[in-house]
């Protein structure tokens, strides 16, 4: 049932980017459908998108390397610590990957406001190549050698024989699961009436920044990006377009996502509370696997209704984010009571049900431990970003309607 | 008794540069250079005050070619009720003094 869930949530920014695929290729202008996928090719390779792809790559390698460096030596220093490097190192994968699908929406927004639609799209599946281009260049040398001779490296008993490099091809395998956010990205990003050339970077910065703002704030938005249009020094723009994205960026959460956060907090406290005695009345296991499915779902009903209403991503996301942080707040005030209560009935970490913590100090440490919360917010985020994105979709596409 | 909160330090600044401009409409870049206070500050400000309806909005009718209309700003007459009320030199009561730009709130 929980797995069905989280499928349910994480499926629907795959489903978003097909439906944008199938109802924006057909359409505006007659041209074959082969002409026009040329033509969004040519354009989304052209200057200055090639040099800039070439640069992503080598910075995925670089970080690649560096981050293999470091993790072969903190691992076997990971008890010392008080947390498990190799747990922490397999789900910082998926959560790389969700900041790369971050990057490549943003990087299709960026170029769809200016090329097109087809453009963006390119742009962002070419970025998220490049990034596993880099990834893969970097890390299969040092699998091979680690292949070749096992013994050189550290020993970790968490995982199993030969599996020593696993964070690494789980964050190239993670990557597939931001395929779909470059044709989100593009479609946010493309205003087929406002489309224009872009005159540098603080007018894209401006641009992005203000394009995601709700109806009742895009009069600003426009009077924040014709005020830049009139400022000719680079560094005096420079200055504008910083302002004037952080103006838009927080341009205040408003009483409904406030409301909704709160409820979010104690619907995720009381829901959390009733797993935890449950899971402990039957012998069930922890409540882990509770906490990185079911919130998802408030968190993108949350996101989703927002962006619904006011026909804005940012404003849905930011929703959703401040009803994240309400959902981790409750998981916290919850989950380091609840330990103690596990550890004193002697059943085992509240997590994961599985042996006995020596003392409620360490039951308590388990709760805070960095892994399991990079494993709870992975999802978590997942799904207000998906939220957003389908509530954007859906608000404009009522909007549609009613024109 | 209602009790007013009182506004901001830049937001008074703002206040103070548009009712220095009287009928005439100001620019937001111009306000940001004038005030040394950058975009982030001033335009957050001019949305709240043109919310509670203390600041007019236009749009330029006549920009220059190859230029979008640029935003307009003035106080209506109740802002500059207002900003007369809140711009006004309080009265000197233990060394107090009006409210200033502290240096890097830009």
């Amino acid at each position: 049932m929980l797995a069905v869930l989280l499928l349910v949530v994480l499926g629907m920014a795959p489903l978003l980017a097909l439906v944008l695929l199938v109802t924006r290729l057909p359409q505006p202008d007659q041209r074959p459908l082969g002409t026009r996928v040329r033509a969004a090719l040519r354009s989304g390779f052209a200057r200055p998108v090639r040099p800039g792809l070439v640069a992503l790559a080598v910075v995925a390698a670089a970080l690649t390397f560096g981050l293999e460096r470091g993790y072969l030596a903190a691992v076997p220093h990971g008890s010392r610590w008080g947390f498990d490097v190799a747990l922490l190192a397999v789900v910082l994968g998926p959560a790389a990957a969700l900041a790369c699908a971050g990057l490549s929406a943003l990087l299709a927004a960026a170029v769809s406001r200016a090329r097109g639609f087809g453009a963006g799209t390119v742009v962002g599946l070419l970025a998220l190549l490049a990034v596993a281009a880099g990834s893969a260049a970097a890390h299969l040398p040092l699998l091979a050698s680690y292949r070749a001779d096992p013994g050189g490296f550290p020993v970790v008993p968490n995982l199993g024989e030969g599996d020593l490099l696993a964070p690494f091809p789980i964050f190239l395998a993670a990557l597939v699961w931001a395929a779909p956010w470059p044709v989100i990205g593009a479609a946010l990003g493309d205003a087929p009436g406002s489309r224009h050339p872009v005159r540098d970077g603080s007018q894209l910065l401006l641009d992005l920044a203000t394009s995601g703002l709700p109806e009742s704030r895009s009069a600003w938005g426009a009077a924040l990006r014709a005020e830049l249009a009139n400022i000719d020094p680079p560094r005096e723009r420079r200055w504008f377009a910083v302002g004037g994205a952080w103006a838009a960026i927080r341009s205040g959460a408003s009483r409904h996502a406030w409301l909704a956060a709160a409820g979010v907090l104690l619907v995720v406290a009381a829901a959390s509370l009733a797993a935890s005695r449950w899971s402990l009345a039957h012998d069930r296991g922890g409540v882990l696997v509770f906490w990185t499915t079911v919130p998802n779902a408030l968190l993108l009903a949350v996101a989703l209704a927002t962006a619904w209403r006011t026909r804005s991503f940012a404003t849905g996301l930011r929703a959703g984010v401040l009803a994240g942080c309400a959902a981790l707040v409750a998981v916290l005030v919850v989950g380091i009571p609840e330990a103690v209560v596990w550890a004193n009935q002697r059943a085992g970490y509240l997590t994961t049900g599985d042996a006995v913590p020596p003392d409620w100090q360490s039951a308590v440490r388990d709760v805070l431990r960095p892994e399991f919360l990079v494993s709870i917010l992975v999802p978590w985020t997942a799904a207000v970003a998906s939220g957003a994105a389908v509530g954007a979709a859906l608000g404009r596409l009522r909007q549609r309607v009613v024109a | 008794m209602v009790r007013v909160r009182r506004p901001s330090p830049q937001t008074v600044a703002v206040l103070a540069a548009l009712g220095e401009a009287g009928d005439g409409w100001s620019h937001g870049y111009d306000l940001c250079r004038v005030l040394g206070l950058k975009a982030g500050t001033v335009y957050p400000i001019l949305i709240r005050l043109t919310e509670r309806g203390h600041v007019e909005t236009s749009w330029e009718t006549d920009p220059p070619r190859g230029r979008p209309a640029r935003h307009l700003y003035r106080l209506s007459t109740a802002g500059a009720e207002f900003a007369r009320a809140v711009t006004a030199p309080a009265p000197a009561r233990d060394g107090a003094t009006a409210p200033r730009l502290a240096p890097g709130t830009a």
